[in-house]
């Protein structure tokens, strides 16, 4: 018997393997750890957060249906992050959204410890960051987003979009070049 | 660390990953060159304004996995046993779209011999009935068309790019 605090402890593959046997918690710990990624991947490529919710749950659904044939040959969180991102293609595909990013869906940002001025203007060029990166083709936002906002290796962030791990390296220069040229044409007005 | 090292090193960095060691390396090169600076301070802004998750997120996809496990397991017991009565016209599509369907995972793949969890991934997502990787022009529009570059052309690529 595993106790609560436990599962805490436990690798991802350990946990994989008790999911597999049926162990409700252990796969409850697996969506714990990787609910806000899978949620923020597939909101960077639906940007909508209704749509992104649902998306995000359809790919736990169909990784815990699948788990049977995971036989671990790439880390848990990259094989599920390849479900979410195939399930948010193909709610793009099935919804028609539109793929432009609207203002008011931007999500509110927390208040740092800046003066209000400071925090004012901060907050701009935060949201100006985000709504360049929104911009970019897919690839190349998605590497992005995996490797700032998520720390992924490119080898990993590789296997998510479909492509070799240079290729995800030359993806991620390629985006963080046009978005510093952006930032730098564009200061105000995107 | 080189500085191409440490503009790879610049995600972790942002975000708090690097052992002390590295992480001070990198904070020493960034305050001395304008260019790793600026492109810290996107790294950071892009970082910063990451989305937030909606709250009970992980209990909504806890409880649908939940009944998903029970639906399967409740349809598993009153699914009467198959029948393997196909018309011949559905052989004949299932023939057409496994040929179409393995000619593109040839095509698409990027790692032969590496991809036995992708192609995993690939069948959980074809039990939606739609077609995986399929990329809409809009989106594939300015986007530079690497996958069939050798590693050299890459490198050269990533020369240029300043990577």
């Amino acid at each position: 018997m595993v106790t609560h605090d436990a599962y805490s402890s436990l690798e991802d593959g350990d946990l994989v393997v008790r999911a597999k046997e049926g162990d409700e918690r252990a796969f409850g710990e697996l969506v714990s750890r990787n609910h806000a990624v899978v949620y923020r991947v597939v909101l960077g490529i639906l940007r909508d957060s209704d749509l992104a919710a649902d998306a995000a749950q359809d790919a736990f659904l169909k990784a815990f249906r699948a788990l049977a044939k995971f036989r671990g040959q790439a880390a848990f969180r990259t094989w599920l992050l390849t479900i979410a991102t195939n399930e948010a293609r193909g709610a793009l595909r099935r919804k028609d959204v539109r793929r432009e990013t609207r203002l008011d869906d931007a999500p509110p940002l927390a208040a740092s410890g800046q003066d209000s001025e400071g925090w004012v203007a901060r907050q701009e060029e935060v949201e100006r960051a985000r709504r360049l990166l929104a911009r970019l083709p897919e690839k190349q936002r998605l590497a992005v987003q995996l490797r700032v906002e998520e720390g992924l290796a490119f080898r990993e962030v590789g296997r998510i979009i479909g492509s070799s791990e240079g290729a995800a390296r030359v993806n991620y220069h390629h985006g963080i070049k046009r978005l510093r040229a952006w930032m730098e044409d564009e200061p105000h007005e995107p | 660390m080189n500085r191409d090292e440490i503009r790879e090193a610049l995600p972790d960095w942002v975000g708090g990953r690097l052992e002390p060691e590295r992480a001070e390396a990198v904070e020493r090169a960034v305050g001395r060159d304008d260019d790793l600076r600026t492109e810290a301070d996107l790294l950071r802004a892009l970082s910063e304004g990451r989305d937030t998750v909606p709250a009970g997120l992980r209990d909504e996809i806890v409880a649908a996995v939940t009944r998903g496990r029970k639906d399967t397991s409740n349809r598993g017991a009153l699914r009467p046993p198959l029948r393997w009565t196909v018309p011949a016209w559905a052989v004949g599509t299932a023939a057409v779209l496994a040929l179409a369907l393995g000619t593109r995972m040839i095509v698409d793949r990027p790692n032969p011999g590496e991809d036995t969890d992708e192609t995993d991934a690939l069948a959980a997502v074809l039990e939606g009935g739609y077609t995986p990787w399929v990329a809409d022009d809009g989106t594939v529009a300015g986007a530079p068309l690497l996958d069939g570059l050798s590693e050299e052309d890459l490198a050269s690529l990533l020369e240029e790019l300043g990577g």
